[in-house]
């Protein structure tokens, strides 16, 4: 399938988003980072936004949306029920830390209605894009790696925050290792699950396509993360999540989180779009001969 | 509720292409794009054979939206803009349709794709405009070898139609147009077992093959 760059991009963010999101509301909970708490929700609020515009540019008739939009069962109107519910609840949260002046304190079932939310947010967000038609996308593992993002660009986004807040503290080292090496994790899964449907497809050994008579229809690897063109990308993917885990121990060491909170958040981000676009490279159907 | 579909008995396709050219024509397919298409399967080694020529067997096979009986194109749409009408096919309102493709994704087959100048997704609509008025699908009638039979799945295979040929060069199109034969007094006999359907998801694919003393390819 072709790189869905509004797609690829709308699903970085969120996870982003929803990352900066629960780890602000685990802070909260813990009664940590309170000067970071607003920096940290309008740069959640910002991501959201941010990823919001970024699919409407994949939408070929973004006008006609409220044309009858709403159909239950398909999951970008799931997508869109969770991201108003978020949004209700970050507006709340701002009220909240608005209320409390300089401690920036909220309840705490208000955190832990946000981590919950956040967590629903990005699983939604995963679920719409399982499809038994494209076997290396029908896997939970797929959402796992969302997740994944998330805990990664959560955590190393508040240890930034933090750090420029003089916030310095040993739970941002705690928290942003732990995120960094679920991140790590969740990616490899996912590249093991994608490689793991190699033999999910519809095979016919001998066939030709009369439209399409110098098409290379089933180039080697097509369906594989870790071979073929996909190659480069699963190991980008994959270096930038490790580099993520090294940048969290580095940070924790040099307790300089400016630097190191940021060099996390780029390995992440790197590493997420990297495993997006091998997500899209082996968007092949289940009967790939039309 | 009819369950509209069509039966392609695969011993009597030629591959020669009518369906799809025919198809293209009546309902403004652009270039590029298909509706329908027929691909060649094989040639491939009989199975005890000596695995070269003449030892091979081949069939062509057409393929198009298969108007599923729970069908994920529909579940996944927004706006509904895809569901399923009353005869059992799955349309697009194309008004409704914001472009997403997450239809064309969750299709099994990838029959759906992008029409870049309406800049909305496009399919097989099994010629409803033709059936309505009582027509066959325009690839049904077209078919060079009598290969394609449309009907209703629940009136059984027996009874699906192709047109009939009249054998009078006299005979004037429109009736020529009405009449009919059907897919039991038509083609060789055929078991239960000699009718596949394409890969299922769970969709449920309704469109059947017939495929007698040769072996279907692929998984169904």
């Amino acid at each position: 399938m072709e790189l869905q760059w509004p797609l690829i991009l709308f699903t970085t963010l969120l996870a982003w988003a929803a990352g900066v999101f629960g780890a602000q509301c685990l802070y909260a909970l813990r009664g940590q980072g309170t000067r970071a708490q607003m920096p940290a929700l309008i740069t959640s609020a910002v991501l959201l936004v941010v990823g919001g515009i970024a699919v409407f540019f994949h939408l070929e008739h973004w006008e006609r949306i409220f044309n009858g939009f709403g159909h239950l069962s398909s999951g970008i109107t799931q997508e869109l029920i969770a991201i108003v519910v978020l949004a209700v609840v970050m507006v709340v949260y701002f009220v909240y830390l608005r209320r409390g002046g300089d401690e920036a304190k909220v309840p705490a079932w208000l955190a832990a209605v946000g981590l919950v939310l956040a967590v629903v947010l990005v699983a939604v967000m995963g679920h719409s894009y399982m499809m038994a038609s494209l076997p290396a996308w029908d896997s939970v593992l797929q959402i796992g790696s969302l997740l994944g993002a998330a805990c990664g660009f959560g955590p190393a986004t508040m240890a930034v925050l933090c750090a420029v807040k003089d916030e310095s503290l040993d739970y941002t080292a705690k928290v942003n290792v732990i995120g960094q090496i679920v991140n790590v994790v969740l990616v490899v899964a996912y590249l093991v699950a994608m490689q793991a449907t190699v033999g999910a497809y519809t095979q016919v050994d001998f066939w030709f396509d009369p439209t399409q008579p110098t098409m290379d229809i089933a180039p080697t690897g097509v369906t594989e993360p870790l071979s073929g063109a996909s190659l480069p990308f699963s190991v980008v993917a994959l270096i930038a999540a490790a580099c993520g885990v090294a940048g969290a121990f580095v940070g924790k060491a040099k307790k300089d989180w400016k630097v190191w909170g940021a060099v996390c958040v780029a390995c992440v981000l790197v590493s997420a779009l990297a495993l997006r676009v091998v997500f899209y490279m082996t968007g092949i159907s289940i009967y790939p001969f039309f | 509720m009819a369950r509209y579909a069509i039966v392609t008995d695969l011993n009597r396709c030629v591959g020669c292409q009518a369906c799809s050219a025919a198809c293209k024509t009546i309902n403004g397919v652009m270039p590029g794009d298909f509706w329908i298409k027929t691909l060649r399967i094989g040639p491939t080694p009989k199975e005890g054979g000596s695995g070269d020529w003449p030892d091979v067997e081949m069939y062509f096979l057409p393929i198009q939206c298969q108007h599923c009986e729970d069908p994920e194109c529909v579940k996944v749409c927004p706006t509904q803009a895809s569901h399923v009408t009353e005869d059992g096919t799955v349309q697009i309102d194309k008004d409704k349709c914001i472009g997403c493709q997450f239809c064309a994704m969750a299709c099994p087959y990838g029959v759906r794709y992008l029409n870049e100048e309406e800049r909305v997704v496009e399919k097989c609509t099994l010629c409803q405009q033709r059936t309505a008025q009582g027509e066959l699908p325009q690839c049904v009638a077209q078919c060079g070898s009598r290969a394609r039979f449309f009907g209703d799945l629940d009136e059984g295979l027996e009874s699906f139609q192709a047109l009939a040929p009249t054998h009078d060069l006299a005979t004037p199109y429109e009736e020529m147009m009405q009449n009919r034969t059907t897919l039991g007094e038509w083609v060789e006999p055929f078991t239960e077992a000699d009718v596949y359907h394409l890969t299922d998801t769970g969709n449920g694919p309704k469109h059947c093959y017939i495929l007698r003393n040769r072996k279907w390819q692929g998984e169904e």
